[in-house]
């Protein structure tokens, strides 16, 4: 059994201007990784609508996560770094592998690239971008998208010319994940070697699509699967669901068309994969939610229920010192090594004084 | 005496082209610490060049080796380390490009880095093979005459302007008044465009743009300079006065006197020069080599001299010091820059920004 692992996952769509909302992110994600969390994924979104204002019912958030995470290298030295995702249908895939080299490069190698098969009207007509209307061609597309990705990636020749992708990108293209939100793509991810990015607002449970990609996937090769689960830590279960009302209802109405049908408050933050309460109570509901056992990294997200920094801060806190650990999560050696060390350090100055 | 045809105070940046062969991660490590550096020096700006892609097999001057291919994402890495330093792409080729992703890359960055970005853009000049390259998802497709010769990628690359400002200025992008996310840092007012000749330096001033000058051009760069200010004036008659941006490139090899440094350089001149030579003025010996290709080297006077002489310099309001071709290592650069802010920009008329109250 591999070690689990924990990461922090944002869409960057809380309230506020984009600019502070950008630096709060950043705050927090370098304060994950002083907390030992192991990654650190940024959701992607393009534009807005006219006069509307940034936040999760109006639309703002990161439409590019490379130069994000650029900004996040320099803050950091050991986080991965995880675009979810570059929606591949409306990019032009040569830029893909040009930003995600030159990011791997100034970040060590800390680079995990997920992408999608996402990207629809009128956002495709905004960019000017012709998408496919018949889903087949369009996953057709997206098809042909990855392999030349990867292909680049590798450093062939680009398009059958003596030309390749500067800066080399050394195993970068074992570092691709896809978001899979059914069956079949969870499959298909699992056979190309490549890791999923499951939880968010899917068609099928989650579960089903993790269980899809263990059954494919090649031997040898190591599984990565990536949940996305909403935290929101509290005094008790009802002070916990009072504080998600508005973010719940929300979301639940946006999905209600292919989400789970649900009625009560609590029966919706559980269809839209909302753990709330004390830390054991968040820990033992993940420990429930079918698709936690298939996982290798849980995607942490705080956002919902939150008005507020600090309480994003005190969020994870309490994941990396009260839920994780509970889930059998352990910090990587190396920040349990440099966390002594710190401890001997203010000792010794103890000490001294 | 130092002579200037524009009132705006001269400004400093690091220009950097990064095509250095070997191993680029420790290229960029190097380069970004010697620009966070140039900050701490007093230097007011930071631009680099974008190289897309590279050649299979060891590079040449005009098919480098390397490059930076993705210039927001290594701007963003500055961004994070430095408070005051200008953020300047030099530049985005943009026929090669989706308007509104540079927009959305460029409008990020500027969120990130507190309204810090210069966004130079440029029509691309010569890249062989390219446009192929990116066929299929860049616009060069949707070229009149479908194709990419010379006229067509003009126009490509005035529609690619036209949709950049228009996003970048908040415009509606499509039916449903979707607009461009993050907005509202004033992005729109810091586009330069890199140019090449008398004609774009005339259309970048009437754009109301700032202007970014190589010293190796098909033209000299005060021809193209001047023609920029009468562009600019066209520009005020229409829409209102705009302080001129001009920004030149200046290529710099300090050593101790003339000789060692044309010594120390030959080699970095000769293929420099090899690379231009259709372009170039005509040159024989190395000492005009040297000038030919813009190179300004020996003491820091003589280098102020050289500087002072040219007949751009009056027009420039930003020295881009390139510190590149000729040096050993980024120690040696690092150097080079260093003696460059403190005893030759103080003698061409630059005050020490650093001394200033930081913007924003």
């Amino acid at each position: 059994m591999t070690r689990l692992r924990i990461a922090i996952h944002s869409d960057l769509r809380e309230h506020g201007e984009q600019a502070a909302v950008y630096r709060e992110t950043l705050d927090l994600f370098s304060r994950a990784e002083e907390l030992g969390f192991d990654g650190a994924w940024v959701r992607s979104y393009k534009f807005r609508r006219t006069g509307g204002t940034p936040g999760f019912s109006f639309p703002g958030g990161l439409p590019s996560p490379f130069p994000f995470l650029g900004a996040l290298a320099a803050r950091t030295s050991r986080i991965r770094l995880g675009t979810a995702v570059v929606p591949l249908p409306l990019e032009n895939v040569v830029r893909v592998a040009e930003d995600a080299a030159v990011l791997d490069a100034i970040s060590a190698g800390r680079l995990e690239l997920g992408v999608s098969n996402g990207g629809r009207p009128p956002i495709s007509t905004a960019l000017g971008v012709g998408l496919d209307p018949d889903p087949a061609a369009k996953k057709a597309g997206y098809l042909r998208s990855l392999r030349t990705l990867v292909s680049v990636l590798d450093g062939d020749p680009v398009n059958g010319t003596d030309q390749e992708l500067n800066p080399s990108a050394p195993g970068l293209s074992a570092r691709i994940w896809e978001s899979a939100l059914t069956r079949q793509t969870g499959h298909d991810s699992a056979a190309r070697g490549n890791g999923v990015l499951i939880g968010t607002t899917q068609t099928v449970p989650a579960e089903v699509t993790a269980s899809a990609y263990y059954a494919s996937l090649p031997d040898g090769v190591q599984p990565r699967v990536g949940l996305v689960v909403h935290v929101h830590p509290a005094a008790d279960r009802g002070a916990g669901l009072a504080a998600l009302e508005a973010d719940v209802e929300t979301v639940y109405a946006w999905g209600k068309d292919w989400l789970p049908p649900a009625q009560t408050l609590a029966e919706k933050a559980a269809v839209i994969n909302v753990h709330y309460g004390t830390p054991e109570q968040i820990a033992e509901s993940i420990r429930a939610f079918p698709a936690f056992r298939h996982t290798t990294e849980l995607q942490f997200s705080v956002a919902y229920g939150t008005t507020e920094r600090r309480q994003r801060r005190a969020a994870i806190e309490a994941i990396a010192y009260e839920i994780a650990p509970r889930l059998g999560w352990q910090p990587a050696s190396a920040v349990v090594e440099s966390r002594a060390r710190a401890k001997a350090a203010a000792l010794e100055r103890d000490l001294r004084a | 005496m130092i002579i200037r045809e524009n009132d705006e105070p001269l400004s400093l940046a690091a220009y950097a082209i990064l095509n250095e062969s070997g191993d680029q991660a420790r290229n960029y490590h190097d380069a970004l610490e010697l620009f966070a550096q140039a900050e701490r020096l007093g230097v007011e700006g930071l631009w680099v060049r974008q190289f897309h892609l590279r050649r299979r097999g060891p590079g040449t001057q005009s098919a480098p080796a390397g490059g930076l291919s993705s210039p927001f994402v290594f701007l963003a890495w500055l961004a994070a380390r430095t408070s005051r330093l200008r953020l300047g792409t030099a530049a985005v080729t943009l026929p090669l490009e989706s308007p509104l992703r540079v927009a959305e890359d460029a409008a990020v960055l500027d969120s990130l880095s507190g309204g810090r970005v210069e966004l130079g853009v440029a029509n691309g000049g010569s890249s062989p093979g390219l446009a192929e390259l990116f066929r299929g998802t860049s616009a060069l497709d949707r070229a009149p005459g479908g194709g990419i010769e010379e006229a067509g990628r003009r126009a490509v690359y005035r529609a690619h302007l036209a949709r950049l400002s228009e996003a970048l200025d908040g415009g509606g992008l499509n039916a449903s008044g979707t607009q461009l996310n993050p907005l509202g840092t004033g992005l729109a007012d810091r586009i330069w465009e890199a140019t090449l000749t008398e004609h774009s330096g005339y259309d970048t001033g009437a754009r109301g743009n700032g202007v970014l000058i190589g010293t190796t051009q098909t033209v000299p760069a005060v021809v193209t300079a001047r023609s920029y200010y009468r562009g600019l004036d066209r520009h005020a008659a229409e829409f209102g006065a705009r302080p001129p941006r001009v920004g030149i490139a200046t290529l710099i090899y300090p050593a101790k006197d003339r000789e060692t440094a044309l010594r120390e350089a030959r080699e970095g001149i000769e293929e420099k020069y090899e690379w231009g030579s259709k372009f170039l003025p005509p040159a024989t010996t190395l000492a005009e080599k040297a000038a030919s290709i813009g190179l300004h080297y020996g003491t820091p006077e003589q280098i102020t001299e050289s500087i002072l002489a040219q007949p751009w310099f009056p027009y420039a309001t930003q020295l881009m010091v390139q510190t590149e071709l000729f040096y050993s290592s980024y120690a040696h650069r690092a150097e080079a820059l260093e003696l460059f802010v403190r005893e030759v920009a103080p003698a061409l008329g630059w005050a020490d920004a650093s001394q200033v109250v930081p913007l924003g």
